[in-house]
């Protein structure tokens, strides 16, 4: 029984590894920017240890106990539907194991109460105990709501009933974790994921395989693509800029944005999308595969072009004329990423490299453009020169091969 | 007609699986021979042209795989010994690809996927199928359109009995028809009638055994103790 937790707690913790820098990072940006970030900070422990836990914090909380959970949930019960089914373990200790994974990589959330609850003691708040109590049932009910269970439509609507009761009162709790109980007990044998059936290609195979390895990658791209697009429409707004000024703060956030959504989608792909190592066997060329995912990565390009082209019609057609350019280095960075730990950030720094020429030098778009015969001529020789059957840790993490979770 | 010469590959810098290799593989059968990690299917790879050496040239019928990549691909049909076909598309689409690419109608991707027994899983993607019915994915894509170059890796592996005699007789066809067939086994018996030579592989290295012997006692004999890696002193060609 103990050798069983100990395993899924192990599991649990490198999955929770993963979204530990993320969340920490986003976390501390998010803290960094305010004016007063150690007054934040403050007011955030207070608002949740002190004597009137203040909903909104508690709702934040609540998001991301129920995000990570569903998050880790479909790769933690892809890893037990194997070979690990023959162990004799029964369906309610591995369903129990897999809430004690589910729970660990809740772990980082767990860290910044821990955190908040340091800072609240020092500022003299005395720790409430029904606060512990309605975080214990959120965070309870975040595990069950992700749990692949035969009886998931019972579980689903308890567990966000639990947490809506844990929100409203403290006092509701009492209710929320009996029901919470009930639930896990009947909740019933882990549920065997089943590959959905792919519907008939219209297009190209290969633009239809990569948009079904992106999935709902595509959106997240489009949205973080967004941000600097946004931020530097908010600084011209807020800042008297002469035109030529507000012209290069445009330039500067279109290129960026351009720049945003190649590297996520490059990323994407590169992960999601591993190098197909019989197709290399058929005759195609590696030129045409180049080609193929610069025309499939410009093509996602498109709508935040012309979402700029309608805020500011010359620096769209500045920062388009990066394109191409950007398009070969996103092709050479997918190609990369497979042997990086850096994965397309330094891909993205080069896109915030050129950004910043654009906006200060607008004339290099000019030769930025002539120059994209380099750019794929460099792109054909990482493509050429890929060790397309070596073994590498990421793309079989993302897809949830058992085999990567290896030391490597 | 297969043709390396002197060829280097390593997956990590520094540590070199294939060094110097020199090979001409004329029509006929080869056998590629030798004990686990000696770098067979690294070789079939490099063959096939799904790795690129480090140093040296790899042509099939005289085409470099590197300089004229789709003429010499065109050519050549390669099984794989992991079925690693995308889980994105479903058998379907990978084999009408293989059709477009060949050059071949589309029904000949129906043909081949009724030859391997697939007939009911067309629609379904690599993730859905077994280890034998995935393998056989393989086999119907290399059997789509008249290749002159066959590189088998393991073909046999994971094959029903009739599956084996319907590739063994794909292959007698293809040696009638003066193909060039490469085949890394160790499953040595069902092609030793037919094999013309072999290529026995040790740590990196190969030697070339060319002819065989023609009786079938000392023939299979050689192979076997070749396959075993238990011939000292292999070098270069």
């Amino acid at each position: 029984m103990l050798a069983v937790f100990r395993f899924h707690a192990v599991v649990g913790a490198r999955v929770a590894l993963q979204s530990f820098t993320p969340l920490f990072a986003a976390i501390v940006a998010a803290v960094m920017l305010q004016m007063y970030p150690a007054a934040l900070v403050k007011g955030v422990a207070l608002g949740l240890f002190g004597d009137r836990p203040a909903a909104a914090i508690l709702m934040f909380v609540a998001f991301l106990a129920f995000l990570l959970p569903a998050w880790a949930a479909p790769r933690l019960a892809l890893g037990l539907q194997g070979w690990l089914r023959h162990l004799p373990v029964s369906d309610a200790r591995s369903r129990r194991g897999l809430e004690l994974s589910l729970l660990v990589v809740q772990a980082p959330l767990l860290l910044i109460l821990v955190l908040l609850a340091a800072v609240a003691r020092h500022q003299g708040a005395g720790i409430w105990g029904p606060v512990l109590l309605q975080l214990g049932t959120i965070l309870a009910a975040g595990v069950l709501a992700s749990l692949p269970v035969r009886r998931r439509g019972l579980l689903i609507p308890t567990a966000a009933a639990a947490a809506l009761a844990a929100l409203t009162s403290p006092h509701s709790v009492y209710l929320a974790i009996p029901s919470l109980i009930l639930c896990e007990v009947a909740a019933g044998p882990i549920r065997v994921i089943r590959h959905r059936r792919h519907p008939r290609v219209f297009l190209s195979l290969a633009a239809t395989i990569a948009w079904r390895a992106l999935g709902w990658r595509l959106p997240a791209a489009y949205a973080a693509a967004m941000t600097p697009m946004l931020v530097s429409m908010l600084f011209v707004a807020n800042n008297e800029l002469e035109g030529r000024l507000a012209a290069a703060a445009f330039r500067f956030g279109f290129a960026l944005s351009l720049g945003t959504c190649l590297a996520l989608v490059s990323r994407g792909l590169a992960v999601r999308r591993p190098v197909w190592p019989w197709e290399r066997s058929l005759p195609d060329s590696c030129a045409r595969r180049v080609l193929r995912d610069a025309l499939f990565l410009g093509l996602h390009a498109v709508p935040p072009a012309l979402i700029g082209a309608a805020i500011h019609t010359g620096a769209s057609l500045a920062a388009a004329s990066l394109l191409p350019a950007l398009l070969f280095r996103a092709a050479v960075a997918m190609r990369r990423i497979r042997e990086s730990r850096a994965g397309t950030g330094p891909f993205f720094a080069e896109a915030c490299i050129f950004s910043a020429l654009l906006a200060l030098l607008p004339w290099i778009a000019a030769p930025a453009l002539a120059s994209a015969p380099l750019f794929f001529r460099a792109a054909h020789r990482s493509e050429r020169q890929q060790k397309v059957t070596k073994w590498l840790e990421a793309p079989h993490r993302a897809i949830g091969d058992s085999l990567s979770w290896s030391d490597e | 007609m297969i043709r390396l010469e002197e060829v280097d590959f390593s997956y990590r810098e520094g540590e070199k699986v294939l060094f110097g290799l020199s090979l001409d593989l004329p029509p006929g059968l080869t056998l590629l021979i030798g004990p686990n990690g000696s770098g067979k299917s690294t070789l079939m790879k490099l063959a096939a042209g799904i790795e690129r050496p480090d140093r040296g040239r790899v042509s099939i019928g005289g085409l470099d795989l590197w300089r004229e990549e789709v003429a010499a691909r065109r050519r050549l049909a390669y099984v794989s010994e992991q079925p690693d076909l995308t889980p994105y598309a479903t058998i379907m689409d990978v084999l009408r690809l293989v059709c477009r690419l060949r050059r071949e109608s589309v029904t000949e991707a129906r043909r081949a996927l009724e030859q391997a027994g697939l007939e009911g899983c067309g629609d379904r993607s690599i993730r859905e199928l077994s280890m034998g019915q995935r393998r056989r994915a393989v086999v119907a894509a290399a059997w789509i359109g008249s290749p002159q170059v066959l590189i088998l890796d393991e073909p046999l592996e994971a094959m029903d009995r009739a599956m084996r005699e319907k590739i063994v007789s794909w292959i007698d066809r293809a040696l009638a028809d003066q193909c060039t067939v490469l085949i890394a086994t160790h499953d040595i018996e069902p092609f030793a009638p037919s094999a013309r030579r072999a290529v026995a592989m040790r740590d990196g290295r190969c030697r070339l055994l060319d002819p065989l012997p023609a009786d079938a006692a000392p023939r299979i004999a050689q192979l076997d103790a070749l396959s075993r890696g238990l011939r000292p002193g292999i070098g270069g060609q």
